[in-house]
Formats: C-alpha cells, structure tokens, sequence
C-alpha cells in the first residue's frame, strides 16, 4: 500500500519557526506543501518518513527567511499491481461501484470486473451477484475486499471556481491518481461472503 | 592601469622631491626654493591620488532605478547564490515498501505532537495534514496493523523466510494477515503450483503464531463449519474462473 519515495527540495523556515528545532520545523514545512497532495507519477503523499539530509541554508537577498535544501524520505500511497487492499463501499450505479479508504477514494470498480453473474439492481440502487442460487447484495458501507489492476495518474490543472459565482467550491471533475480495481476473484468482494 | 599606478607615480614624486633637493644648491635662498618644490610636489600627487582612487573605487555608485537590485549587483561583494530555486526532485521513485504498521506508527507519532502542542503557542496545525493523519489512522485501525509491533514483524520474516515468497506476498502477508485458504490463494500468486496444501495449511499456522490477534478464539469456533465451505465455494469459483479465462 505505502512506499518510501526520496525526493529532494528546498523549503523555507521563517523566522517565527526559528525556536523549533531546525528538524522539527522542516518536517512541518514538508508536511504543509505536500500531505494529502497527489504528485504526478508517484502517489499520494501522506507525511514524512525522515530527513536524510539538511544543508546549511541561505538567505536569498531582499527576503526574509531561510532557504534550506532538503534530501528527505516521504511516505506515499501508491499501492502495486495486484495488490489486495480493503475499504468499503461509497456508492453503486449501472457503470460498476465506488469504493472508499477514508483517505483515498477514487476507487472504481467497473462493471466488466465484477463477479461472473452480478447484475445492477436499479430499484434499489445497489449491485447483486448471483451464485449457487444465493443472492448476495453488495450493499453500500459494507467492507469489501478488491484488488488494484491499474493506477492511473492524469495531469490536471488546478481546481478553478466557475467564473461568476462568488461562492462556488472549485470541483476538479478528472482525479489526478484513480484506481482500477476487480473482485472478480475468488476471496474478493464483500468481507462477510468469505468469513 | 589598476591602483598600483599610484604607487609608481608616488614613487616618482619622491625621486622629483630628491633631485628638487641637488637642484637649487646653486640659488640664493635653496631653503625656501626646496621647501616650495617639495610641498608644490606633494600636494599636487595627493589631489591626483585621491581623485584617482575615488574614480577607481566609489564608494557611492551610481544605480538605475529600472531594474532589480538582486540582478546588477556586483558579485565579488556577494557569495553566488542564484535567484533562481531548483524545483523539487524525485531521486527514487520507490525506496523501500513499507508496512502498514510502519506507516501508523509514523502518523500516530504525528497526532500525538499535534495532541501534545498547545494550540495557542504555535499558529493551526495546516488542514491537510490534519484530515490525512485522522484519516489515514482511522482506515488503519480497522486492519489487523493494530495489533502487531516490530517484533512480530521481524519474527514473520524469519520464519516465512525458508519458503519462496516474493517481497510483495510478504508484505501482504503481514498488512492483511489471510486467515483462510482463499485468502492466501489471492496473495500468493500460482499458489496450487508453488505450494502444497500441508505447507499452506503449515504458513496459516506459523502466522496465527507470529501475528496474534484477538479475534483468533472467536474464529477458530466457526473454522470447523466455514473452511469447509469457504474452501469448496474457492474451488468451484476457481474451475469457473478457469474456464473463463482458458
């Protein structure tokens, strides 16, 4: 699910953050720029893992604050081909189901990578697999348990508010880093079919 | 011609001012004649010497007030630092796998500091990081991570370590801690060919011992009535999955 990826930038420490210790405040810089942020190619960043190393840092002329270059191991979610993670259900239409990991959820699981036999129920809104007789409902909220075929990574500009509305939230319609995943599998699916 | 120039000129003053010495013996008052020459002499270099150095060296230099200080400024007064700052660079787009233990440590250590540091000394703790770290502790406490530590990590890699198993198997081992057949058969890949069913049997075992959970006791209960279904729902599903696939 996580990997280590190394990367190397150089971040600012103003000088209010001088009395924190000089690691401390570098550790807060990286996590301000980049947790919870998708860079392109590598993943999603969570936080950083350590600093592996801190040059001394300069002071660029008519400003203000440090400039240091930092070489630093930060933790990524970028989970592999083939790799079983679980989460559960966020929603479910005709084209497959979506799926959740709290921190990450541009899960998809299109209709071509269900269960042989699974059909979309549109009266109740959820996806049925029919098997040996049993109807099994894969309702929404429940734990299931997937396996990723594909991550994709787009690049997108930034998010943009709709021009005239003042008070409208930027809604970027493409995800910069999705998932295509299958339960099409035996062990795949919902949690409490295989327990 | 550089500041050394001063220093010849001044050297040939002194000679003038010596030979002024030899000159006048012949006069009637040499006292007043030298006197004269000498202080013509060395007033005169003084004025040109130090409207030279001051034309060699301002001390106040004139500037254009159409372009940016940072880009004119001489550099032999200021170290070389580039205005321009490198981008961020990715040097090992994948160091090492980590564990799901590994990563809620990490986010654990970071929520207990924000715990720890009184909000009022220090401005808000960014939103990202915040939503990430609730977020990403929430999704793990749901996994079997919980409950594992370094040492049981390590003992899980020893012990599997005879058996053939990929990095990747091993780290799935360890984040999902398969409890069944069927789950073993997703994440071991060709698991019929490269295992037998004693020595599948044999890895749930040595996990159940590596990694304790809770959850064992009550599990072992439904084991005797679920295996044997699970496992035969696997094998059906598995015959259909390979013909689909042949």
């Amino acid at each position: 699910m996580f990997v280590l990826v190394v990367l190397r930038d150089t971040l600012k420490v103003v000088p209010s953050e001088f009395t924190k210790p000089r690691e401390q405040a570098l550790r807060d810089e990286i996590n301000r720029k980049y947790a919870n942020r998708v860079l392109h190619d590598i993943g999603l960043c969570m936080l950083v893992h350590d600093l592996l190393d801190i040059d001394e840092g300069y002071v660029q002329h008519s400003e203000g604050w440090l400039w240091v270059k930092v070489k630093f191991r930060m933790i990524v979610f970028r989970p592999f081909r083939d790799e079983v993670l679980t989460g559960w259900v966020r929603s479910a239409n005709a084209g497959g189901i979506e799926v959740s990991m709290g921190f990450f959820d541009d899960i998809k699981i299109s209709a071509s990578h269900m269960p042989e036999g699974s059909t979309y129920d549109g009266a109740e809104g959820v996806w049925v697999w029919r098997y040996e007789g049993n109807e099994l409902y894969i309702d929404l909220e429940e734990p299931i348990r997937f396996r990723v075929l594909e991550t994709s990574f787009l690049e997108v500009s930034p998010p943009r508010p709709e021009i005239g509305e003042v008070d409208s939230v930027p809604v970027s319609q493409v995800p910069p880093f999705s998932l295509a995943c299958t339960i099409a599998d035996s062990g795949l699916g919902l949690l409490s079919w295989w327990d | 011609m550089g500041g050394a120039l001063v220093f010849w000129v001044g050297i040939a003053i002194c000679g003038l001012c010596v030979g002024a010495l030899f000159t006048f013996r012949s006069m009637a008052d040499p006292t007043l004649w030298r006197t004269c020459a000498i202080l013509t002499l060395s007033c005169c270099y003084l004025m040109w010497a130090i409207t030279y150095l001051a034309q060699l060296h301002p001390i106040i230099v004139p500037k254009r007030d159409d372009l940016r200080i940072d880009l004119y400024i001489r550099l032999e007064f200021y170290p070389q630092r580039t205005p321009r700052r490198p981008d961020m660079e990715v040097l090992d787009r994948q160091e090492a796998l980590l564990t799901n233990y590994e990563v809620l440590l990490v986010l654990r250590e970071e929520s207990d500091r924000h715990k720890k540091t009184p909000q009022s000394a220090q401005p808000k703790c960014p939103e990202n990081v915040t939503t990430v770290v609730f977020e990403a502790i929430e999704c793990l406490s749901g996994t079997p991570c919980t409950s594992q530590s370094a040492e049981q990590i390590a003992a899980l890699k020893s012990q599997l370590a005879g058996l053939e198993l990929t990095k990747a198997e091993l780290l799935q081992i360890a984040n999902l801690r398969p409890k069944s057949l069927v789950e073993l058969h997703l994440i071991i890949e060709e698991c019929g060919e490269r295992f037998t069913m004693e020595e599948l049997e044999q890895l749930l075992g040595l996990i159940r011992e590596t990694l304790p959970r809770d959850d064992d006791s009550r599990g072992a209960e439904q084991d005797g009535t679920d295996e044997g279904g699970g496992a035969s729902a696997a094998m059906d599903v598995d015959s259909a999955g390979d013909g689909e696939e042949a």
